[in-house]
């Protein structure tokens, strides 16, 4: 008799795919062409040197060739994608402004919900625009700023001028460059020396309109010895044209600082997900990634640590969920450019149904960086034999004191485990289910508030017969 | 020869370009090939064992090689097939269990500086023989070898390969293997790569038949400037097949590695294990050490497992010998030597152990 094989249900995305009347007030052409980037730009007022930035990254991007790595791009085809949608309203301080519709989305994704209960503050950005920010009145007291990147580049101009696409400049590859030219909305945070903002601050990246992309551009600043997690979360209705997302983060962690980032993406199924997201760390300072990567029809998102002083610290958590026609490659890299540097990497993904995921991973040890150390640890559960997962990792090291290991498993639940766990007294069916919530769980149980939901989901399955 | 230099030895899937581990340059310029006029089988013929000219099998292999994935480039494989000087068909009677050693030496020198080799080991069902290819150099400049071996062990058979090079200091060194295991067929390799100033090796192993096994044992030695691509790919094509790769390794002063090793769990390859490991000691802060070990799966009722570790070596061993009287340099030595013992080990010929061992010593002598 065949062995049942385990049922494990796609995550219910209900709300998620609830879409509202595509209502904006100023939509771009589709396409890319110069025209429309300072089309974008005028809608934006943006100052000269962004202008230029702008049409310099679209002439990198024109110039650039694909990736020769990685999953298909086919289907992208710019010239069917909407690069800016300006929804119809103005960007709110209070809730209660915020046009109904829009509302109701975000109060069915929680988000209010989250920020009356556990958020020091809320950026909620709906197609191309932030339509409400709010944050803490303390925090604004201890010189903390959060707001929308539009914002920032007319109330904080220097510091933006600074740091903006240094860390990820457009030369580094084709949708960097096109973020560059075309991005619109975002989060800009700046914690000044020495705050501890121990409440998260969140932002939430809705798209909503079809056929259109989303390139929100992300700044975080955590100065000398301060603290702070942000949460960004992001989710699309499904459409059936491509949408595109091409966001960009740069994390700025000063010395002795500490950033925790966190994020769920959980794009819909029609989404191409190309997302870049990148932190230098200085002296003692640290970046903690948790990541889940649930959505998208394809997505190609590996965060990158860059350890620049002295005793730098990185650490990534990320579960990877690819079901049925999903291509995840995701992953993370580090690189080690300072002595007495460390990093801890630790990846879980499940696939079913077809679906692929890829753990894509390096680390890499500069010359000067003497007595670092390095963990990789990916493990892998396939839920039957239509789907793929490949573990794709690379370590670079050009120097003698260092000590770095990597492990990479792969390979279907133990009857060992089912049996012992069995002897306890534990049901079959539950055995099996504590031995797959187990293998998520260590990054499960980092990952915050509303996002659990998701999350549970993912743990909550259905279990019948044996998995594999 | 130009294509030849480019993309020599590509990993299954490619990632990051920024890496540079997706394929491998050829650095030194390709000579004019010229005839190697040595005879290199130095053993007698053994019962149930017929060695030949390969160019004068070809059309007896020709259906096999078909079959064969060497890994490296179409480039290369045409420049071995048009440029070869050298090379053996090598076939072993159903059922023959071959006692002694099949042994092959190639020994580069003024007149013969260049060699293209390209052997075919045919083992028949149930039979199982050793072949032993040995790589060195005398007296010579800038020494070119390139070539292709493929195996093929038939239903039951076992083939132990073992390729050992030594060349010298400025010679290059461009060696592809490839395999194909039958059911309950064995491939066993143990591959050792020690001279030549650039090494581009790779072997690909395809378990075809229910029950086939691959294994790969391999050492490299990098010191000065040398510099060392290693390929291993083992696919899983059939049911309960098994796998290993284990790779030991030091590298001294400018020495660069990039080692690649994939196990690809091919959908349908239900029941196989497959392992690699792969450690590296560092002594030098100026060497590069690059691991690329790849788990490609298709199939969800496999187990692959991999690991890598690279670092400085195990300062309480140090400690331990150092109190024991012996100098900081005796000590390194004597671990870098029982850390290569096992892979040693398996040489079946005591003269080309030893003659491995003389040659590490006076190499470690630099620790």
């Amino acid at each position: 008799m065949d062995k049942k094989k385990t049922v494990v249900e796609d995550i219910d995305r209900g709300l998620y795919d609830i879409k509202n009347e595509d209502r904006y007030r100023y939509k771009a052409s589709k396409g890319l062409t110069p025209q429309i980037v300072l089309d974008i730009s005028k809608e934006k007022n943006d100052p000269e040197w962004m202008r230029e930035f702008r049409l310099r990254s679209l002439e990198i991007y024109n110039q650039t060739s694909m990736p020769t790595w990685g999953p298909s791009l086919h289907e992208l085809d710019m010239d069917d994608i909407v690069t800016y949608v300006r929804p119809d309203t103005e960007m709110k301080g209070k809730w209660q402004e915020v046009p109904d519709d829009i509302k109701d989305t975000f109060e069915r994704l929680g988000i209010p919900q989250a920020e009356r209960e556990s958020l020091a503050g809320v950026g909620a950005q709906y197609d191309s625009e932030v339509v409400y920010h709010s944050v803490k009145e303390e925090l604004v007291k201890q010189g903390v700023v959060y707001t929308d990147m539009e914002s920032a580049l007319r109330e904080y101009e220097p510091m933006i001028k600074e740091y903006f696409m240094k860390l990820v400049t457009p030369n580094d590859h084709k949708f960097v460059a096109l973020h560059g030219a075309v991005w619109s909305g975002g989060s800009f945070v700046y914690v000044p020396p020495g705050v501890q903002v121990e409440i998260p601050l969140q932002s939430y990246f809705r798209l909503n309109s079809p056929g259109a992309g989303q390139f929100e551009h992300t700044l975080i600043i955590v100065d000398k010895g301060a603290k702070l997690h942000f949460i960004e979360g992001c989710s699309a209705p499904k459409y059936n044209v491509t949408n595109l997302h091409a966001g960009c983060v740069e994390l700025y962690i000063k010395e002795d600082a500490s950033l925790r980032y966190s994020t769920i993406e959980n794009w819909s199924r029609n989404m191409l997900n190309l997302n870049t997201k990148r932190a230098l760390v200085e002296k003692n300072g640290s970046i903690e990634w948790v990541s889940g990567s649930f959505g998208s029809k394809i997505s190609m998102l590996y965060p990158r640590s860059i350890l620049k002083g002295e005793g730098a610290r990185a650490e990534f958590n990320g579960v990877t969920f690819a079901a049925q026609g999903q291509v995840l490659d995701t992953g993370a890299a580090v690189i080690h450019a300072a002595p007495y540097t460390s990093s801890n990497i630790n990846s879980r993904s499940i696939s079913k149904g077809g679906g692929v995921a890829v753990y894509r991973g390096a680390v890499k040890v500069a010359p000067n960086a003497h007595h670092c150390k390095s963990l990789v640890s990916c493990e892998s559960l396939m839920l039957d034999d239509l789907s793929r997962s490949d573990t794709l990792p690379v370590i670079d090291i050009q120097n003698d004191e260092v000590d770095i290991g990597h492990e990479a498993r792969i390979g279907r639940i133990r009857e060992e485990a089912i049996f012992y766990l069995m002897s306890r007294g534990i049901s079959e069916q539950e055995a099996k289910a504590m031995i797959v919530r187990g293998f998520a769980e260590p990054i499960a149980k980092e990952l915050p508030l509303e996002y659990a939901v998701e999350m549970n989901n993912l743990i909550n399955i259905e279990l019948e017969g044996t998995i594999g | 020869m130009e294509k030849l230099q480019k993309n020599l030895s590509p990993i299954p899937v490619k990632t990051w370009n920024w890496l540079g581990v997706n394929d491998t340059v050829l650095e030194a310029d390709i000579p004019a090939i010229t005839d190697y006029s040595k005879q290199p089988v130095t053993t007698g013929s053994e019962k149930g064992v017929t060695i030949t000219d390969i160019r004068l099998s070809r059309d007896t292999i020709k259906f096999m090689e078909k079959k064969m994935d060497t890994g490296a480039s179409e480039a290369m494989r045409d420049f071995v097939k048009k440029n070869q000087n050298s090379g053996y068909f090598i076939e072993i009677e159903e059922g023959e269990k071959i006692g002694t050693p099949i042994f092959l030496q190639y020994d580069l020198d003024e007149e013969n500086p260049t060699l293209v080799d390209d052997h075919f080991i045919l083992a028949h069902e149930n039979s199982e023989a050793t072949i032993i290819i040995n790589y060195k150099s005398s007296c010579i400049q800038n020494g070119f070898h390139s070539g292709v071996t493929k195996v093929f062990a038939k239903k039951g058979a076992v083939v132990h390969l073992i390729k050992v090079q030594m060349l010298a200091d400025q010679d290059t060194h461009v060696d592809a293997i490839s395999a194909i295991a039958d059911e309950k067929g064995q491939v066993d390799f143990t591959l050792i790569e020690l001279g030549a100033l650039q090494t581009i090796t790779g072997c690909r192993t395809q378990l075809v038949g229910k029950n086939s096994t691959g294994t790969i044992h391999s050492l490299y030695f990098g010191d000065q400037n040398r510099k060392i691509d290693i390929n291993y790919v083992q696919t899983h094509q059939a049911r309960e097949s098994l796998s290993s790769i284990e790779a030991r390794g030091v590298l001294l002063d400018h020495s660069q590695k990039v080692f690649k090793g994939t196990l690809d769990f091919i959908k349908g390859s239900s029941g196989s294990k497959g392992k690699e490991e792969e450690y590296t000691v560092l002594l030098s802060p100026t060497v590069r050490n690059r691991s690329t070990p790849l788990m490609l799966c298709g199939e969800d009722a496999v187990e692959g497992q991999h690991a890598v570790s690279t670092g400085k070596m195990d300062e309480n061993k140090l400690f331990y010998l150092m109190s024991r009287g012996l100098s900081e340099a005796e000590a390194k030595k004597l671990i870098i030597e029982a850390e290569f013992q096992p892979i040693l080990e398996k040489i079946p010929v005591s003269e080309l152990r030893d003659t491995i061992s003389m040659y590490l010593r006076r190499r470690l002598n630099r620790v």
